[in-house]
């Protein structure tokens, strides 16, 4: 949430794979929270697809490349985040 | 505990839609344990409700607070600087934590950011129920610690009902009987002869029926 109150256009979350973490059941914690996040995202008036949750392990680096230029796709599909935009219209406007 | 949950965002700039800066009052007792306005979920509103006012064009500072517990008055002190350098108070206490706030603060205006719910227990991750109806004059002791007020839906003091199935609840499948459960337990503790007693009424006048309640200990009055 932070990230997008910042200004991010899209947030990316890496955990490892279902079943391979070190904290047992932490990925599968934080898929569901992701989850909500998106909820939440959704319910303030922004695209969920800004966020995503993925799972690799440290060996899969051409995975997750493919899967980090998917998502730079997609975001750029979706355009700049419109938190910041209306922070710099006003701004723009203060000026 | 008291278990709660929150509003919708778009409730929440509804609700402080006249005001430019606000306050957003975690409390770290109860609703800290049901994650609905402990410190985190503060964090998270907050973020929220921010982000939600500038997609709206709406000019809104949030401020974010939690104090230790907002029913008690010696913890409700820590948030009077903030309180008076904002123009409202979300409170997300229980409906409690809102009334002392309001009480204690009568010149702000204090709303609340959470749907009180229930006197419950975390029942499994993520799952809470409710136990207790605080009906004031506790009957447990009767039906070997499973209250029917509460949790029987036709709050049966002399059951079960004709209708339950299995042990299944006939108003809603997904629950189980209440009767049924109290009498494995009165079987379990060997209390089973409890059940031949005839309960009389209860005497509602204890509950909420009669208005709200006070208790009164004079020991400890000033």
């Amino acid at each position: 949430m932070k990230a997008f109150e910042n200004g991010a256009d899209g947030v990316l979350v890496a955990g490892c794979l279902e079943g391979g973490c070190r904290f047992v059941e932490g990925n599968l914690c934080a898929k569901r929270r992701v989850n909500y996040t998106k909820d939440l995202l959704e319910e303030i008036g922004m695209e969920k697809e800004r966020l995503r949750m993925v799972n690799v392990s440290a060996a899969m680096a051409r995975p997750l490349a493919d899967i980090i230029i998917d998502m730079v796709e997609t975001v750029r599909k979706l355009g700049p985040s419109p938190i910041k935009l209306n922070s710099s219209s006003r701004q723009e406007n203060r000026k | 505990m008291i278990v709660a949950q929150r509003k919708s965002i778009p409730d929440l700039l509804e609700i402080v839609k006249n005001h430019k800066k606000i306050l957003v009052l975690g409390c770290g007792t109860c609703v800290t344990v049901c994650l609905a306005g402990g410190q985190r979920e503060v964090s998270i509103i907050a973020s929220a409700l921010r982000m939600a006012a500038k997609l709206k064009a709406i000019p809104l500072e949030v401020e974010e607070l939690t104090i230790e517990r907002q029913c008690d008055n010696v913890f409700i002190e820590q948030a009077a600087e903030a309180i008076e350098r904002n123009d409202a108070v979300l409170s997300f206490g229980c409906g409690a934590g809102v009334q002392a706030i309001a009480e204690r603060y009568t010149s702000k205006p204090v709303y609340a950011g959470l749907d009180t719910a229930f006197i419950g227990i975390l029942e499994e991750r993520g799952v809470w129920a409710e136990k207790c109806a605080a009906c004031g004059v506790c009957v447990l002791h009767q039906y070997g610690g499973i209250c029917p007020v509460t949790r029987c839906a036709k709050h049966m003091l002399n059951g079960p009902c004709s209708s339950s199935r299995e042990d299944r609840c006939e108003v809603n499948p997904a629950r189980q009987c209440a009767w049924q459960l109290i009498y494995k337990r009165l079987k379990e503790i060997g209390q089973l002869d409890r059940l031949k007693e005839i309960k009389p009424p209860k005497n509602r006048s204890l509950g909420q029926d009669d208005g709200y309640r006070t208790i009164v200990r004079e020991d400890h009055r000033i």
